[in-house]
C-alpha cells in the first residue's frame, strides 16, 4: 500500500494542503486527517515531509487494479 | 470505484457525511448493478453513478481581478509577484497549494548563465546540438540574459539554499507580502470569454466536499496567465499525478495553438516498487541546498535522450539480476564525465560561482547511495513519465516571446504550460526547467500587465458563465456512464507501451489513434463522478485523452526522426522538410488541424558540417535509411 497509516495526528492540516492528488482530507468530527482516496497516492512523501509530528507512514508498494472491460 | 482496503483505524477512513459510500464498493459490485440502459450503440456498457446529484443549486463564489494566475509553481509565483509589482490586482488559483503541487517541489538543480565567465556561443551551439536544432534560440538568449537574476531573486527571498519542498513556505510568504490573493484546492476547468471574444477569466470548483459541498468558482479578469505546468498519464514513479495538461486543454478549447507533442520526457523508474516516486527522488528532497550546475550543457550526452527506450527494444531487456539496469542501462562514461568535471572546475570561484554557500555540482556523480535509498531497487524500467513531453517544449504556442497565446487575446502562458521550445526535441541535461519557468512567468506578467493597462473592460455574458459551469458539473449529474479510473486505465494501456509512445511506426500510431478517438468521442461525454474527488478526476481524464490524441497525431505528422521523436519508418533527421514545430489547433468543425511552423534559416545547422557532427546521436537503421531511402 502507498500511504498506509496516520497515527498521532494533531490536526494541523499541513498534509491535506501538501498532497497534490487529494488523497487526504480533514475529518470534521474528529478534527484529524484521514486517508480518503488512497488509490490516488503517488508515493511522493510530500505529506510526510509537511507533517510536524511525523504521523504519516508510507510504503513503496502499490497494487495495480485488475483491468475489466468496462467500469 | 476501486477496491479499497478496509481502514485499519477508524478515524483514518470515513465517507463524507450524507454521501453514498461509493468508494468502498468494488468494481464487481458496480458491474452487477451496472449495464443499465444503453445510451448509444457505440457505447453500450455503462455503470450507474450512485453518487449522482443535481449541482445547479451549488454555492457560487465570484471574484474579479486584473490578472488571474492559474498555477502556483515557479512560473505562477514569479508571474503573480511581477504583476502585483506592476500595480495589478492579482488572484492566484491552484488545484493544489502554493509550491506543494505540480513539478516545482522537486526541482533541485539550476544552471544560471553568467556572462562574466561563460562563452555564450559555446552554450548556444551545445544547446542547439543537444536539442537537435529546433530549440528556440531566441528563448535561450532570454534564458542566458535572465537566469542569473532568477538566482539573485531566489537568494533574496531565501529560496536558493533550502530543500526543494521548503520553497513552498517561501513562495507563500512572498506572494502574501506582494498582496496576491490566493485561492487553493480549486480545479479550474474552463476559460471564460467576454463579448468581444477575449479570454476574460476562468471557472473551476472546490473538490474537497468532506465538510462542505463543492462550490463553483468564477473569476473574471482582464488577463489570464496559465502557469498550469505540464502533465502525464498518472504514470508510476514520477511525482506528477496532479498534472494532466489542463492548461493545454483549456487553451485549445479557447482557440490557441498547441505545440511540441511529438517529443517525450524519458525518465524511468525501478522494477521493485515502480510506483514509488519518492524512492526515485529522495536524494532531491534529502540533500541540503539546491545544486548549481556549472559550465555549458554537453552537446551530445547528458539529458533525457531516447536511448534507453531504443536499447530496451533492441537488446531484449534482460530481466532481473545481471548488469545494472538489467541490460538496458549503459554504464556511465566515467572518462567523459571526469573530463567534463575537469573543465567545469576551471570556473570554480569565478563570477557568481565565487559566492559563499552555494552547492555546486561539477559534473561527477555523488559518492555513495543517496540517503534513504533502499538496498535493492531492482532494474531500471521505462516510462515513469509516460505522456509528458520535453520540459518547456510542449504546450501553448506563442509566436513572439510575449507569452501571449498566438491568436487569442487576453490569454498568456508560462513555464511548463508554455510550448516555448526552449529545449527543442530533447531535454539537454539538468537545470533549465525551473528557472525557465520563473523567467517566463515574470515575462508573461510584464506583457499581460501592459495589455491590462490598454484594455477597456468588457462584460463576460452570464450565458457564457452558465454554460461553462454546467459543463463542469455534468459528470457529477450524469446518472450512468464510465468511471474516470477505468478510462484512465484504458488510456494508460493504450499509450504507455514503448512500441506506441517511444518507438513509433505509422500503422501502430494509427491503431492507437483510432482507440483514443473512440474514447474521446463516446466515453468522454459519458464520464461520471460520484464525488468532488472523482469530478476532478473526470476532467483530468478528458484532458489526458486530448493530450493522447495530440501526441499520436503529432507523431504521425512528423515523418522524420529527431531527438526523442523516433519513427522506425523514417529513422533519420530531415532538415529540408522538418526544421519546424508542429502546431495543433481546433478547427471550426471541432477537428484537430495540424500545421508546420517553419524556423528561421539562420537556426539551421551549418550545411558544411558532417551529418554526424550535426547530429552526434544515432538511431537504429539510420545510416542504411540515409543511404537507400528505405527503412529496414
Ligand atoms: C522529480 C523532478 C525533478 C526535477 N528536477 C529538476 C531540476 O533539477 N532542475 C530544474 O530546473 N527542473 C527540474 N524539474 C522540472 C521543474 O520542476 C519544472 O519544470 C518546473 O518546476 C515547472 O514549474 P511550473 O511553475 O511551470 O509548473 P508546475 O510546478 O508544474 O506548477 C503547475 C501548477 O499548476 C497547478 N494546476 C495545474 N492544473 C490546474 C488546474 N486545472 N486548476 C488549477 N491549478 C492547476 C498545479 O497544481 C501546480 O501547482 C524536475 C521535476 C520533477 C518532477
Ligand atoms: S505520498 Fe504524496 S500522494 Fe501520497 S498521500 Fe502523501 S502527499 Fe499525497
Ligand atoms: S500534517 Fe501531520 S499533524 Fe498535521 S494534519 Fe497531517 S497528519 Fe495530522
Amino acid at each position: 500500500m502507498p500511504i498506509e497509516r496516520i497515527h498521532g495526528c494533531t490536526g494541523c492540516e499541513n498534509c491535506v494542503k501538501a498532497c497534490p492528488t487529494d488523497v487526504l482530507r480533514m475529518d470534521p468530527d474528529t478534527g484529524l486527517a484521514f486517508i480518503a482516496h488512497q488509490e490516488a497516492c503517488q508515493i511522493c512523501h510530500l505529506c510526510r515531509l509537511a507533517c510536524p509530528v511525523d504521523a504519516i507512514t508510507l510504503t513503496p508498494d502499490k497494487s495495480i487494479l485488475p483491468l475489466v472491460s468496462w467500469a | 470505484m476501486r477496491p479499497v482496503s478496509q481502514p485499519k483505524e477508524h478515524h483514518m477512513t470515513r465517507n463524507p457525511p450524507g454521501r453514498t459510500p461509493f468508494s468502498t464498493l468494488s468494481r464487481r459490485d458496480l458491474l452487477t448493478i451496472g449495464a443499465v440502459g444503453a445510451t448509444a450503440l457505440a457505447a453500450p456498457a455503462v455503470i450507474r453513478n450512485l453518487g449522482a446529484r443535481p449541482m445547479g443549486q451549488s454555492v457560487k463564489e465570484s471574484y474579479d481581478t486584473d490578472v488571474l494566475v492559474i498555477g502556483s509553481g515557479f512560473a505562477g509565483t514569479f508571474a503573480a509577484v511581477e504583476a502585483s509589482q506592476k500595480g495589478q490586482r492579482v488572484l492566484m488559483l491552484d488545484k493544489g497549494s502554493v509550491g506543494w503541487s505540480g513539478l516545482s517541489p522537486w526541482a533541485s538543480d539550476s544552471r544560471p548563465f553568467d556572462p562574466a565567465i561563460y562563452d555564450r556561443e559555446e552554450w548556444m551551439e551545445n544547446m542547439s546540438t543537444n536539442c537537435e536544432w529546433i530549440n528556440d534560440r531566441g528563448w535561450f538568449d532570454i534564458f542566458m540574459d535572465e537566469s542569473l537574476s532568477i538566482l539573485d531573486t531566489l537568494d533574496a527571498w531565501g529560496a536558493s539554499r533550502c530543500k526543494p519542498f521548503e520553497r513552498s513556505r517561501v513562495f507563500r510568504r512572498v506572494l502574501e507580502e506582494n498582496g496576491v490573493e490566493i485561492v487553493e484546492r480549486v480545479m479550474v476547468t474552463s476559460l471564460l470569454k467576454d463579448a468581444a471574444g477575449r479570454v476574460a477569466g476562468a471557472v473551476g470548483f472546490t473538490f474537497d466536499d468532506t465538510s462542505q459541498d463543492c462550490r463553483a468558482i468564477t473569476v473574471t479578469a482582464k488577463a489570464t496567465i496559465l502557469c498550469t505546468g505540464a502533465g502525464a498519464y498518472k504514470s508510476p514513479g514520477f511525482p506528477n499525478w496532479g498534472q494532466t495538461f489542463d492548461g493545454d486543454a483549456m487553451a485549445y478549447e479557447a482557440g490557441a495553438a498547441i505545440t511540441g507533442k511529438e517529443f517525450h520526457d524519458t525518465h524511468g523508474t525501478f522494477s521493485n516498487h515502480s510506483a514509488a516516486s519518492y524512492q526515485n527522488w529522495n536524494w532531491a528532497q534529502e540533500v541540503t541546498g539546491a545544486f548549481i550546475m556549472v559550465g555549458a550543457p554537453d552537446r551530445a550526452t547528458g539529458g533525457l535522450t531516447i536511448d534507453a527506450a531504443l536499447r530496451a527494444s533492441a537488446s531484449g531487456v534482460a530481466r532481473g539480476g545481471g548488469a545494472p539496469g538489467g541490460g538496458t542501462e549503459m554504464p556511465p562514461d566515467m572518462a567523459a564525465m571526469a573530463a567534463a568535471a575537469e573543465k567545469n572546475l576551471a570556473y570554480k570561484g569565478k563570477g557568481f560561482l565565487a559566492r559563499e554557500g552555494l552547492t555546486l555540482d561539477f559534473g561527477l556523480p555523488p559518492e555513495g547511495p543517496p540517503p534513504g535509498d533502499g538496498p535493492n531497487k531492482g532494474y531500471q524500467v521505462g516510462g515513469a513519465t509516460a505522456g509528458m513531453g520535453v520540459h518547456k517544449s510542449e504546450g501553448v504556442f506563442c509566436a513572439d516571446y510575449t507569452c501571449k497565446a498566438d491568436g487569442v487575446e487576453g490569454l498568456y502562458a508560462a513555464g511548463d504550460a508554455l510550448g516555448s521550445m526552449l529545449c527543442g526535441a530533447s531535454y539537454p541535461g539538468r537545470g533549465f526547467s525551473s528557472y525557465g519557468s520563473a523567467i517566463q512567468g515574470r515575462r508573461a506578467a510584464r506583457f499581460a500587465s501592459e495589455a491590462v493597462a490598454a484594455t477597456s473592460t468588457s462584460e463576460v455574458p452570464q450565458s457564457e458563465i452558465d454554460t461553462k459551469i454546467a459543463a463542469m458539473w455534468a459528470p457529477r449529474e450524469r446518472q450512468q456512464g464510465y468511471s474516470p479510473d477505468w478510462v484512465t486505465q484504458v488510456l494508460q494501456g493504450t499509450m504507455t507501451p514503448f512500441h506506441i509512445l517511444y518507438i513509433k511506426e505509422e500503422r501502430r500510431l494509427a491503431g492507437a489513434l483510432s482507440s483514443i478517438e473512440y474514447l474521446r468521442k463516446h466515453i468522454v461525454p459519458n464520464l461520471i463522478a460520484s464525488s468532488g474527488h472523482e469530478l476532478r478526476l473526470a476532467h483530468e481524464t478528458a484532458n489526458m485523452l486530448l493530450n493522447a490524441e495530440m501526441k499520436l497525431r503529432a507523431g504521425l505528422f512528423r515523418t522524420e526522426s529527431r531527438g526523442t521523436h523516433f519513427r522506425e519508418d523514417y529513422p533519420a533527421r530531415n532538415d529540408d522538410d522538418w526544421h519546424c514545430w508542429v502546431l495543433m489547433r481546433r478547427g471550426t468543425d471541432g477537428a484537430m488541424r495540424m500545421s508546420k511552423h517553419m524556423l528561421p534559416e539562420a537556426w539551421k545547422p551549418d550545411a558544411s558540417a558532417s551529418y554526424r557532427d550535426t547530429y552526434p546521436r544515432s538511431y537504429p537503421g539510420e545510416d542504411a535509411f540515409r543511404a537507400t531511402g528505405q527503412a529496414g
